[in-house]
């Protein structure tokens, strides 16, 4: 919008309909007003033509006015030399005609009135000359018709002759003009039609470039800003000149963006004392819990000890229940400390196979609970990756314990495999079981904190909800990914991805994992 | 200072002059008195002309005394080649001017200054002589003539007007030579050109001696005879700025005219007292002089010579402006319209 003109199109106080009608009329009319110039000269050349025509018309004449004048006047000439009545009767008949001549002439304009006159002034007085030479010469006075023939009417044959002559060279003189001026019309009305068109072209794409950015401007920067609000950002505004639709619109995205913002503060605001209270909470809890399964284990010991073996197996299920909670806490401190980002990464080089070995040995009496067997598939080349030990760990020991929990007198099978396919070499693990399964509704909500498939399964099977949420956090941190299979009824596969060399931690994924999206997982 | 020393009146010649008003009293032009006495003095009493060697141009030389009667004391002939006369114009060293219409009006065209015609001066003057071998001027087709010593000057000008006339093209039809008269005319005997396109003297100069036969004489052959050749021009500033003085100075030439018609001889002695001729050539100017009619200026109208030519130069392509362009910036009658009374102008 750095432009006049477009911002100029913007202020204007009118709608977007309206600046988009104006514009298409405006276009309009100036194709309407080049087509009235297009007319106009051609009308302008017709109009030349014609008058040329006419031109033409009356030099004709003019030229035929001439040439009898000087035939006649030659013939009469030659009359008077031999004198026979029959040829001068002739003659004057001859000069009687030429005032007919005169007569016809219909192409006389008001400048040459004048002369015109003159010319027949002229005649007249050679007419009349001419018959008393004639009279003279019947009367057989040869040397007066002689010399009055040569002292008055050869002189005034003469101004005849110059006259009509004058008359000619006028109509070719005006001619000329009236073609130069054609010549010179049409030039300038060749330039008028370029340069109306050129500028018709020019004003038409002003005009659109103008009423386009003008609309098409503000609808890139509320875009923008929208972007912006949807990655977070709510501390920039739209600023718009548009005193139409788009200037509302985008009064009303900064209005929705200060809400937004505000929400949003007071939601982190919200979600920080949150992590701050579990992780306080957390640790408060573990002191007591872990003094209650030391104890209890103590009693346990002393119970053997003193052969007190009926208190034993309630001494077991407060150790139990002291652990099941522990469990529980630290599953919801992990979290918190996820949410907080307060967890870092320590990488650290290990054997895969032999983390698979250990973690597959601790999931055994979880295997065993439920009648299950595990398959495990590890590639020979698997070799040493150098990540977070303790995360993968967790991550393969949630995804096993998870499989073993949903599954009966079924199989539980790990695949483990070095891919190259990418740029970077990466850890593929696939878990699958042959459980119970999941719809796509109960997936759709698998990696949310807190959140197991649906209630039946979380009153019937236990557990947090948080183990997958962290697992997939965890993942995201490393620069992998988790997915999700499953079919209702026929089992689960879950395959995770870490590269085998582990980058530093992604920022965007600690925010991704704290605002909870799940699309990139499932 | 040096043209005036030059061309100055000297009492000899002053003398001569007022013989010369005697003379014209005795063939009986008789000073307009009332006229004289109603008519404002002329606003500058200095008069420049251009001094050509054409001995056409006569009546500015006869002229003189009678200009210094409309009251012109400073009367100044300024030398200046023909080529040169549109710069010389230009720079303001003349004030009035005679010259060859149809060259004039090329001039204008090709480098235009401030000129403006103020009347005829005579017809005819020019002639177009052939060799034996030639009867007429469709006969010069491919034949080789002199039409003056520069392309574009007067003699080309109105020898390709006149071959036009005809139907040849000047520019294609026609072999040109360009050399001095002196080669031209003995190229002339040798027979090695056909046609030699003559001005004062030169036409009578070839006849006297047996040379050639006339195609054209424009003082005589229609239709040049109906147009005016010379015509007197003026600057245009000041015409402007000495509107009486430029009446006055028109009316002492055309008073001239007449008296060259009625007194070639005495005409002639003064071209050549003005060193515009040579004593020797007075034998040839005479006749040319008296050929010419200097006394049919009343009859003929100035503007249609200069739609005449006008017209022939732009049909041979030798000029782009139509004649109403000339007549709208190149003419002012009102001199000659105020003058149409006091000398019973016809047209």
């Amino acid at each position: 919008m750095k432009n006049w003109l477009p911002r100029l199109v913007a202020k204007a106080p009118f709608t977007v309909h309206t600046k988009l009608i104006g514009a298409f009329f405006t276009i309009a009319a100036l194709l309407i007003i080049f087509g009235i110039v297009v007319i106009q000269v051609l009308s302008g050349i017709n109009r030349r033509s014609e008058e040329l025509s006419q031109l033409r018309r009356k030099v004709a004449a003019f030229r035929r006015l001439q040439h009898d004048t000087t035939a006649q006047l030659y013939s009469v000439t030659s009359a008077l030399l031999s004198p026979e009545e029959q040829t001068l009767e002739s003659s004057l008949r001859q000069l009687n005609e030429f005032r007919y001549d005169l007569d016809r002439l219909q192409f006389v304009t008001r400048d040459e009135v004048e002369l015109f006159n003159k010319i027949r002034k002229e005649h007249e007085q050679l007419v009349q000359m001419i018959i008393k030479v004639v009279e003279l010469t019947r009367g057989h006075e040869f040397t007066k018709a002689n010399e009055l023939r040569l002292t008055k009417t050869v002189p005034l044959a003469d101004i005849l002759e110059r006259l009509t002559n004058e008359m000619v060279n006028r109509a070719e003189a005006d001619m000329e003009a009236k073609v130069d001026e054609s010549n010179r019309a049409y030039m300038t009305s060749r330039w008028v039609v370029i340069g109306f068109a050129v500028g018709s072209i020019g004003l038409a794409i002003l005009l659109g470039y103008a009423v386009s950015s003008s609309l098409m401007g503000p609808v890139k920067l509320m875009d923008n800003q929208l972007r912006q609000i949807a990655s977070g950002d709510f501390s920039k505004r739209v600023e718009v000149p548009n005193r139409d639709e788009l200037g509302t619109l985008a009064d009303n995205l900064n209005r929705m963006n200060n809400k937004l913002r505000d929400l949003y503060q007071q939601l982190d605001a919200a979600s920080r004392h949150k992590s701050d209270f579990l992780a306080n909470m957390s640790h408060e809890l573990r002191t007591p819990l872990n003094a209650i399964i030391g104890y209890s284990e103590m009693l346990m010991e002393e119970a053997e000890d003193r052969d007190r073996k009926g208190s034993i197996p309630d001494l077991q299920k407060i150790r139990a229940s002291g652990k099941h909670l522990l469990e529980l806490i630290n599953a919801i401190l992990d979290i918190s400390k996820i949410e907080a980002g307060k967890v870092e990464l320590f990488p650290e080089a290990f054997n895969v196979k032999a983390l698979i070995e250990e973690v597959s040995g601790t999931v055994q009496p979880l295997i065993e609970k439920n009648s299950n067997i595990i398959a495990i598939n590890c590639d020979d080349d698997l070799g040493d990756m150098y990540a977070d030990i303790t995360k993968v760990r967790q991550i393969l020991f949630n995804l096993l314990s998870n499989a073993c929990k949903f599954t009966e007198h079924g199989t539980i099978t790990l695949d483990a495999v070095h891919d190259y396919s990418e740029r970077t070499s990466r850890l593929l693990v696939s878990v699958i079981d042959t459980g119970i399964g999941m719809t796509e509704e109960q997936m759709g909500k698998l990696f949310q904190p807190f959140s197991q498939a649906d209630i039946q399964t979380a009153r019937k099977f236990g557990g947090t909800g948080l183990g997958l949420a962290i697992t997939r956090q965890f993942c995201e941190m490393m620069g992998g990914d988790i997915k999700v299979r499953s079919e209702r009824g026929r089992g689960t596969a879950f395959t995770v991805r870490l590269p085998m060399a582990a980058p530093p931690p992604r920022a965007d994924a600690i925010s991704s994992a704290t605002s909870g999206d799940s699309s990139k997982s499932v | 200072m040096k043209n005036k020393k030059a061309d100055g009146w000297s009492r000899r010649e002053f003398l001569g002059g007022l013989a010369l008003t005697g003379a014209a009293a005795v063939v009986g032009w008789r000073p307009d008195l009332v006229t004289a006495a109603v008519e404002p003095p002329p606003e500058t009493t200095r008069l420049r002309f251009h001094k050509g060697k054409p001995a056409c141009w006569a009546p500015i030389y006869v002229a003189e005394p009678l200009l210094r009667e409309e009251g012109f004391t400073d009367v100044q002939y300024v030398f200046g080649p023909q080529t040169e006369v549109g710069k010389m114009f230009s720079e303001g060293k003349f004030d009035l001017n005679v010259g060859f219409s149809a060259k004039t009006m090329y001039n204008l065209e090709h480098q235009p200054y401030p000129l403006k015609f103020l009347s005829g001066l005579h017809v005819g003057c020019y002639a177009l002589i052939g060799s034996a071998r030639t009867r007429s001027v469709r006969d010069l087709k491919g034949r080789t003539v002199w039409a003056g010593a520069i392309e574009n000057d007067g003699p080309h000008l109105f020898f390709s007007t006149i071959v036009a006339y005809v139907g040849l093209d000047p520019r294609t039809d026609v072999n040109y030579v360009w050399v001095d008269k002196d080669e031209a005319i003995r190229l002339f005997r040798d027979g090695k050109i056909d046609a030699f396109m003559s001005f004062p003297p030169g036409a009578h100069e070839l006849r006297h001696n047996g040379l050639g036969h006339l195609l054209i004489d424009t003082n005589v052959d229609k239709p040049w005879s109906q147009y005016f050749c010379c015509m007197v021009a003026g600057h245009s500033d000041f015409i402007r700025k000495n509107p009486i003085a430029t009446r006055r100075a028109l009316r002492a030439i055309l008073k001239a005219n007449d008296i060259v018609a009625r007194d070639p001889e005495t005409a002639a002695r003064i071209l050549i007292e003005r060193k515009v001729i040579k004593e020797s050539e007075y034998v040839h100017i005479l006749p040319e002089l008296k050929h010419i009619p200097y006394n049919m200026w009343r009859d003929y109208n100035p503007e249609d010579t200069i739609r005449f030519y006008a017209l022939r130069m732009r049909e041979i392509g030798t000029i782009k402006s139509n004649p109403q362009q000339f007549i709208d910036q190149h003419a002012d009658w009102r001199f000659m319209n105020e003058l149409k009374k006091e000398f019973g102008i016809t047209w």
